[in-house]
């Protein structure tokens, strides 16, 4: 029953998304078709409202797009390769290599933020209100007013003009698959700029929870045993105090894909940020809404995965939901 | 005691039950606070923020009796003794008891608004036209004689654009998200309270927009609406008001089960009578307190708009245009990078520093109650 419901809201959810999205076309002053001709003529202007049906109401023209996009057909772009009376390149192809290139960013800079946080947190943790643990604390909440955009021009400066440790802004990076060494190595300054907000999130959330696992009978029990601290850390305590990270990490993909426009646009990669923005710029309307669709979804869909990932990794909520 | 898991401890003498009364001069404090309060009559002012509970003091005993009020308990409650009236020795303890941090975060916004306020009439140069001893060196030569914080690439001064910069940042955040309080939180407290039909409409709605990061719905409809300076608070407030709903919505729900919402409606109050006069009062604190998180947000989502070239145009200045200009000439003048930079940093520190404060003074008034 319970996932009836969660099924029909999920369709509602989807369905409003890609609505809102298309109604953002009835936001504009004028035809769209004027974007596309630009100054020239009205004849233009005639042609192209009657291919792309904009003369059509609103709602048959939301119809038409969706049906489009469920078969796989994004559309096509105004403003690349389009010359006023001929269709521009379709979205798919400009979409095609820039999405990887984002997913991958956004994987590696939480694994850099789990490397980095789990033991500064455990750290924190075992020493609560230590000096240690106050002062990473504290660090973490002056990180979290520090905005991405502040963080990588400033991570530039530092990294690439001060020293010369990391290639520059706007180097040609190479493809994972062509030459994965120099590829990571590109894009190590970047993912850090989205890994210290991570870092500053996680140490905060699984420090907390880590002290209350802390507490626990299970953990005094398995000192009372004998075990090593660093054992006890990672076998024992580590797990249980992850559940409150994993649905903050879900929700934290939304700031990550803004980190990565910003990141995109500062290091001049071509990603799914860089198409958004690029789009923006040029007016390119059909990209941006597509752009906002395809992360949407994606963001809901990762959200309901992690929430159903809950009962995997913790036998109390699996048996929970058994006993309802 | 045993820990306490939160990062909050150290800010939350309030917390500890045994003592009330901290907690009630908490209300209190936050309501100095309230930018919404000042027009409310004093009667109201004492001790009873949020939830309208009067609170009576023993003579002689530091303790501290609620009382559930009804929907005529103000002619009593006038007659009480010992209520301490704003600004006596109790409220003024209370200050004391709040972090020198937060005062220092409560001076840089002042500080900010007046400078924002000021700029016009101080001695400042333009902030869009080049000057003309900047003219005379490089372009973005560094901190010197009239140019406090140096010349920009464009020859401009620095410490001049920082000042007015200082401007959109603020009417952004806190013009949008009291719009967006204001939508968010009449929603929020006519679903959390009506329930039903309304109430899933409502939350699928504002789950939907939660759905869209919020820089790329923010470019989305920016590059549909327009780039004036009451568009970008628009569509900050358009990104807000979910969230906003769904805290108002919250503690509307929480507040709407307490006895005292059912005692005033067995005396006969009507829905709407009991909304507005019972539990209007009682979410304003959380709702401010989240809104002032939000300013923060907003703050941020501004500073990423025009960090990205598509807030407010030119000649107008923001912080976020200065970052972006800063970090294309890195060799230059660093000043022009990092004014805006630590600029736009302390704000928000400052803002989210409050937020958290008054948020931990808000949590443990909740676990007391």
């Amino acid at each position: 029953m319970i996932w009836l419901r969660r099924a029909i809201q999920l369709v509602i959810t989807l369905f409003l998304v890609t609505f809102l999205t298309f109604m953002l076309t009835s936001l504009l002053p004028g035809n769209p078709a004027y974007v596309i001709c630009g100054s020239s003529s009205t004849q233009c202007v005639n042609e192209v409202t009657t291919r792309l049906g904009l003369n059509h109401s609103t709602i048959v023209q939301y119809w038409d797009w969706l049906k489009n996009l469920l078969t796989g057909n994004l559309g096509y772009s105004y403003t690349v390769g389009s010359t006023g009376t001929s269709n521009g390149v379709p979205i798919s192809t400009i979409l095609s290599s820039s999405w990887q290139v984002t997913v991958e960013e956004i994987l590696y800079s939480q694994v850099m933020a789990l490397v980095v946080s789990i033991p500064l947190a455990m750290w924190a943790a075992l020493r609560a209100n230590k000096l240690f643990d106050r002062v990473s604390t504290t660090v973490s909440f002056g990180t979290l007013s520090l905005p991405p955009f502040i963080i990588a021009p400033l991570l530039v400066l530092l990294f690439t003009v001060k020293w010369s440790v990391f290639p520059g802004v706007g180097t040609q990076i190479p493809s994972l698959v062509s030459d994965p060494a120099q590829n990571l190595w590109d894009l190590t300054l970047p993912c850090m700029v989205l890994a210290l907000t991570s870092i500053a999130v996680f140490q905060r959330l699984l420090r907390a929870d880590m002290i209350t696992t802390l507490e626990e009978d299970y953990i005094v029990m398995a000192r009372a045993k004998g075990l090593t601290t660093s054992r006890i850390l990672f076998r024992h305590a580590l797990r249980p105090s992850t559940f409150t990270l994993m649905t903050v990490a879900g929700v934290q993909i939304g700031g990550l894909i803004t980190g990565a426009v910003i990141v995109e646009y500062v290091f001049h990669i071509n990603g799914l940020g860089s198409v958004l923005t690029n789009a923006v710029s040029s007016h390119d309307y059909p990209v941006i809404q597509i752009v906002t669709v395809i992360v949407a979804v994606a963001y809901i869909v990762i959200n309901l995965a992690i929430d159903s990932l809950y009962s995997v990794i913790d036998p109390r909520i699996r048996r929970a939901r058994a006993s309802h | 005691m045993p820990e306490h898991p939160t990062d909050d401890d150290e800010v939350a003498p309030f917390a500890a039950p045994e003592a009330p009364a901290g907690n009630l001069d908490s209300e209190t404090a936050l309501l100095q606070m309230d930018p919404g309060a000042g027009g409310r009559p004093s009667s109201l002012t004492m001790g009873a923020a949020g939830n309208k509970m009067l609170h009576m003091e023993m003579p002689g005993i530091d303790e501290m009796l609620y009382v559930d009020p009804s929907a005529d308990f103000s002619a009593q409650a006038a007659a009480l003794p010992g209520r301490a009236a704003p600004g006596s020795s109790r409220t003024r303890s209370q200050f004391k008891r709040l972090s020198w941090g937060f005062w220092v975060a409560v001076g840089w916004v002042v500080f900010i608004v007046v400078l924002a306020i000021l700029a016009p009439i101080l001695p400042l140069q333009s902030y869009s036209d080049p000057s003309q001893s900047c003219l005379n060196t490089l372009p973005g030569a560094g901190p010197g004689v009239g140019h406090w914080l140096g010349c920009d690439s464009g020859s401009r001064d620095v410490l001049s654009r920082v000042i007015w910069g200082t401007r959109v940042s603020l009417i952004v955040g806190f013009c949008s998200i009291a719009m967006g309080l204001l939508v968010g939180g009449i929603l929020g407290l006519i679903a959390g309270y009506f329930r039903g039909m309304f109430d899933e409409g409502m939350g699928v709605l504002a789950n939907t927009f939660l759905s869209f990061p919020y820089l790329v719905l923010g470019l989305a409809i920016i590059s549909f609406l327009g780039n004036s300076l009451w568009d970008v608070v628009l569509i900050i407030a358009i990104l807000a008001w979910p969230l906003l709903f769904r805290v108002v919505r919250a503690s509307t729900i929480e507040y709407g089960e307490r006895d005292y919402i059912i005692a005033s409606r067995a005396l006969g109050s009507t829905r709407w009578r009991v909304l507005l006069k019972q539990l209007l009062p009682d979410v304003v604190p959380s709702a401010v307190t989240y809104g002032l998180i939000g300013v923060a947000v907003a703050i941020v989502a501004e500073g990423a708009l025009s960090f990205l070239g598509q807030s407010v145009a030119d000649p107008t200045v923001t912080w976020g245009k200065m970052i972006a200009e800063g970090s294309v000439n890195l060799n230059e003048n660093v000043a022009q990078l990092l004014a805006p930079a630590i600029a736009m940093f302390l704000t928000i520190l400052a803002v989210n520093f409050m937020g958290e404060k008054l948020r931990s003074i808000l949590d443990a008034r909740e676990a007391v109650l």
